[in-house]
């Protein structure tokens, strides 16, 4: 039945929007012949032909009003209003194009910088992983409620304490991923891939470079459902311990590398010196598993278990306490993740044999499964945070601009009253008009819009340059999709409305008569309906204030870590990465690449001093272990430190000054006492500030364990990251390791410009050999400002949009009593008739701003103060509430908007009072 | 008199869907019928005729064609649909329980 009616109504209905003038031509018509049939029988009745028109005419009871109600009755008339509105908006813009231009204008910065942000956390957050039904896929995590040392000894991959102080991670040993994989019965495939993913250096087409690789198991990509772009997936016959090695590259990797050919057959490529045969190129939108970190190279889980054992043979990955595997699974239909869970965790304690071991003191690492559906998330966790306050202040922005257009549009409404009343007064239903206002609003919200659309992908592109730049490029492909889209759109209109919405209701709430006589320039009463445009500005004020002082927070905050004291001297110091490791060299070899290259540096003149460790001290990698402290931890008991393997001459030239005993030095060998050096945090936390000099570490387990003896101790050092506390530390000579690291970080210690001598040190590598690349070689300088690429970034946009918001309350303050001041010419015409100065006048408009501004202030303080403890995780040095920032703040506020209100209030001013009085 | 008012509530689509469902007719002829037919009892305005024309029309209950009349002049016949008989049989049903309710209420005796 519904659907028969609309067989008839749709074409009419269309009829009707699209072939208005022929319906209107037979609307005519149909009238016309019911009158020519009418005045026909009138005038049979006796009639003369005049008489019969008006009679017919009457009878039809107005022909105007009747085709306008079956034009209703056509029920689509409301569309013809809009195009009509439409048109009288676009009108009414091009005769105050300098409005709407700062409407637009406002509207496009708001809305830009929402799509902007919007789009990144689009890519970040919201993309789906490109593979075959993501949300079945789940990530494997465990957790317990301290390290699991009866199960596990090494970690590869992800793992640390989370806030709640449990220790985390996404690592697994093979064993437990076999027992998974083969008991399981909530997945349909259980994939697997190595959690740490290193550079590599490969060899393609006779040039030697880095790459990312990523391993997976051979199921890997069938599992995900990915097909190749070009030739096949790896498969589970690549990932045995006797098939030839193969790999897949991105297809980033192949355009760059083989162009656009499409023949595969035969490529190689030497990876670490082996000689690997690219089977398959990944499709283009494959971005791994990772959003936002871009892989080169997939391989199987078989070839890197060969390197790994070719590299660092003295640790096996395949033992049963080294837990280096991630794991995915696609769940069944129809399982829950409970159901999962629960199944998982009884094999993972079968596997670990937990039954068998001492229940005391036992932790379990219990089971977690996490949505995988959007990839892994250590993009998202890095920026979520960051993005999601950044899309607070940008939403803030957005709500300042639509109470500035709302303002700016009142002001304009209130000029219009006296057509706003003819209209009413003709006639015109309210509802009418305000859906009329509302058009010009909406319309003016979709250009905004539009522009805004503009504004955003060049924003969003600079955002990700910005984010990018550095050691870690992130790949985001910020594409405005269907979501953006739509984000825009929907903001666009709700903000034309929003911002139309109040204008328009009180511009028709207009008693016609007054309004029609009041003269050309208005009274008082109109600077008193102009009330809430005020208010208007008092909560720009305020908002403003608070986008203030939360970019005020957020720079202290950068400021704070740039000056950080890092424990060593980060001026004049260039460092490098060389891995000779990788192009075979071992044991003494590599020891002596080391100390030869030390030694070459060494000569060149400007050097100071030269030395080396496996990373540096800021943001280059973490790497921790648990020790026994003999005569300090109890029976069983292992305290966590971070160690730093460093060769001869490290704290010289890092000017880490030694407080007791001696540096490790060059004779400290592989045959000589093993020794350390640790800091002062770890004599505190463990020594209880005892003496440690000649006291001992054992690391290991107890059929295999090593003791160092502490020979010296090193005034606190940042580890990691500067925001961090100093953890307990130790410095292990790099002869004395368990093995000897393939590649290692140079520090140059230079006398004046350390970039100058750069390119010598390239030469001297190159005269060594030619065939170990010189990698990454930067400033140290450079390296804690990249750390620090998040904080300054959030730095930095904040106040972009602080500056925004206030920019924009100046807009909406100025416009607000530019208009009330030209509302009260002659009420200032009077004054300065009756006496009053141009001084007085200046100071009566500038004490109504004070008092806006003020009271904004006021209103926007404990705002400020209660929402910036959302702020509380990014300060560093300093409180959410630190009352220089808000001072500062405020007097900013206060200046600026002051010199926002003295044009007008200038203007007032110099009103000539004849000219002000005879304009009545 | 402009409006169908004195006309009780939705009557005026029953007595036009009834009418063309005899013939199909234009809006001059129809005015004439609901005068002839109701004895000049029920007052439309010529005018308010074609409103409720053309929402039946939007209904999907009567179509509209042109076509040469009888003076031989264009004009627009309005005739019933499908949809429009079923809907007639509906309302006729409607007006039949509704008026020999009312009918039924009024010829009670007085105590």
């Amino acid at each position: 039945m519904a659907l028969e009616q609309w067989l008839y109504k749709l074409p009419l209905r269309l009829r009707s929007l699209f072939r208005r003038r022929q319906v209107e031509g037979e609307l005519n018509e149909e009238f016309q012949y019911h009158l020519a049939r009418q005045i026909d029988v009138l005038i049979a009745q006796g009639l003369s032909p005049t008489q019969a028109r008006e009679t017919a005419m009457r009878a039809m009871g107005g022909m105007e009003q009747q085709q306008e109600k079956c034009r209703e009755a056509r029920g689509m008339s409301w569309i013809e209003d809009l195009v009509q509105d439409v048109r009288y908006a676009l009108r009414t813009f091009r005769k105050s194009p300098a409005l709407a231009s700062v409407i637009v204008a406002s509207l496009a910065l708001g809305i830009g910088a929402n799509t902007a942000i919007f789009s990144v956390i689009d890519a970040v957050m919201l993309k789906m992983l490109p593979v075959r039904d993501p949300q079945q896929l789940v990530l494997l995590k465990w957790s317990a409620p301290r390290y699991p040392q009866e199960f596990v000894s090494d970690i590869e991959g992800s793992g640390g304490h989370d806030r709640g102080g449990l220790f985390f991670s996404q690592s697994f040993s093979s064993d437990v991923y076999k027992a998974i994989k083969q008991q399981n019965q909530v997945f349909d495939s259980t994939l697997a891939f190595a959690g740490n993913d290193e550079d590599v250096n490969i060899e393609v087409n006779g040039q030697a470079e880095s790459a990312r690789h990523q391993a997976v198991s051979g199921d890997f990509f069938n599992g995900l459902g990915v097909r190749p772009f070009l030739g096949r997936t790896l498969l589970p016959s690549d990932d045995t311990d006797s098939a030839p090695p193969a790999i897949m590259v991105s297809y980033a990797f192949w355009q760059k590398h083989f162009g656009s050919s499409r023949d595969l057959h035969g490529q190689t490529l030497a990876m670490n010196g082996e000689s690997v045969t690219i089977v398959g190129v990944a499709p283009a939108e494959f971005f791994g598993i990772r959003p936002g970190d871009d892989m080169d190279l997939y391989i199987p889980l078989s070839l890197y278990l060969r390197q790994w054992n070719r590299l660092s043979p003295q640790e096996s990955l395949l033992a049963s306490k080294t837990w280096w595997l991630g794991i995915i699974g696609r769940l069944k239909p129809g399982i829950s993740l409970e159901q999962a869970q629960t199944q998982l965790q009884v094999i993972l304690n079968r596997a670990l044999d937990v039954n068998a071991k001492n229940p005391k003191d036992l932790v379990v690492p219990r089971l977690d499964l996490l949505p995988a559906s959007k990839g892994l998330n250590a993009l998202r966790k890095k920026f979520s945070t960051s993005l999601f306050l950044l899309m607070g202040m940008v939403g803030l922005v957005l709500f300042i601009a639509c109470a500035n257009v709302a303002g700016l549009l009142m002001a304009r409404a209130s000029g219009r009253r006296k057509e706003i009343a003819v209209r009413l007064g003709l006639g015109a239903s309210r509802s009418r008009i305000i859906r009329q206002l509302l058009a010009e609003s909406v319309l003016l919200g979709i250009i905004g819009g539009f522009a805004g659309l503009l504004v955003s992908l060049w924003a969003s592109s600079a955002l990700v340059r910005l984010l990018s730049t550095g050691r870690s490029p992130i790949d985001l492909s910020v594409h405005p999709d269907f979501r953006v889209l739509g984000f825009t759109a929907a903001t666009s209109i709700l903000s034309g409305i929003v911002f139309g919405l109040i204008p328009a209701l009180t511009a028709t709430r207009v008693s016609v008569v007054p309004a029609l006589k009041e003269s050309g320039t208005q009274t008082l009463a109109a600077a008193g309906r102009f009330r809430l445009g005020k208010s208007l500005v008092a909560g720009q004020v305020a908002l403003s204030l608070l986008l203030l002082v939360a970019a005020g927070l957020l720079l202290r905050s950068l400021e704070h870590l740039q000056r950080a004291n890092l424990g060593f001297d980060q001026h004049a110091l260039l460092n490098f990465e060389v891995r000779p490791g990788l192009n075979g060299y071992k044991n003494d070899a590599l020891a002596n690449y080391y100390e030869e290259l030390q030694r070459r540096v060494q000569s060149l003149s400007g050097v100071r001093n030269v030395a080396f460790a496996q990373m540096g001290p800021i943001a280059q990698g973490e790497s921790s272990g648990s020790v026994t402290i003999p005569g300090y931890t109890a029976a069983g008991q292992q305290v966590d430190v971070y160690r730093q393997i460093v060769g001869p001459n490290y704290f010289q030239t890092m000017d880490i000054p030694i407080v007791l005993g001696r540096p490790t030095t060059q004779e400290d060998g592989p045959t000589t006492p093993k020794t350390i050096v640790v800091n002062e945090t770890l004599v505190r936390t463990d020594f209880h500030g005892d003496n440690p000099i000649g006291k001992s570490l054992v690391r290991g387990s107890k059929d295999h364990q090593q003791s160092f003896e502490i020979v010296g101790v090193a005034k606190d050092v940042k580890y990691g990251s500067i925001r961090g506390d100093v953890p307990p530390t130790i410095y292990l000579p790099y002869r004395q390791w368990i093995f000897l690291p393939s590649q290692m970080r140079f520090f140059v210690r230079t006398d004046g410009d350390a970039s100058a001598i750069a390119a010598s040190i390239q030469r001297l590598c190159l005269a060594l050999d030619k065939n170990v690349p010189v990698v990454d070689m930067q400033t140290e300088e450079d390296v804690i400002s990249q750390s620090l690429l998040l904080e300054r970034t959030f730095a930095l946009l904040s106040s972009a949009f602080a500056a925004l918001a206030l920019l924009l309350a100046c807009v909406g303050l100025y416009g607000t009593f530019a208009y009330t001041v030209s509302q009260r010419t002659s009420e200032i015409g009077v004054r300065m008739a009756l006496g009053a100065k141009r001084e007085s006048i200046l100071s009566m408009i500038l004490r109504e701003t004070l008092l806006l501004v003020i009271i904004g202030i006021v209103v926007g303080l404990p705002i400020a103060w209660a929402a910036t403890r959302f702020l509380k995780a990014q300060l560093f040095g300093l409180s959410a509430h630190d009352p220089l920032t808000i001072a500062s703040s405020g007097l900013a506020i206060l200046a600026i908007t002051l010199l926002a209100g003295y044009l007008p209030a200038r203007r007032a001013s110099r009103v000539n009072p004849m000219v002000a009085l005879r304009c009545e | 008199m402009s409006k169908p008012s004195d006309l009780v509530q939705g009557t005026l689509d029953l007595l036009l869907l009834k009418i063309l469902a005899l013939e199909p007719l234009h809006g001059w002829a129809i005015s004439q019928r609901l005068k002839q037919v109701s004895g000049e009892v029920l007052q439309v305005s010529d005018g308010s005729l074609y409103p409720a024309l053309h929402k039946l029309e939007q209904e999907g209950w009567i179509a509209s064609e042109w076509k040469m009349s009888e003076n031989n002049r264009r004009a627009k016949f309005y005739s019933l649909t499908r949809l429009g008989r079923r809907q007639l049989d509906k309302e006729s049903a409607n007006w039949d329980r509704l008026s020999s309710a009312i009918s039924h209420v009024i010829r009670l005796k007085e105590a």
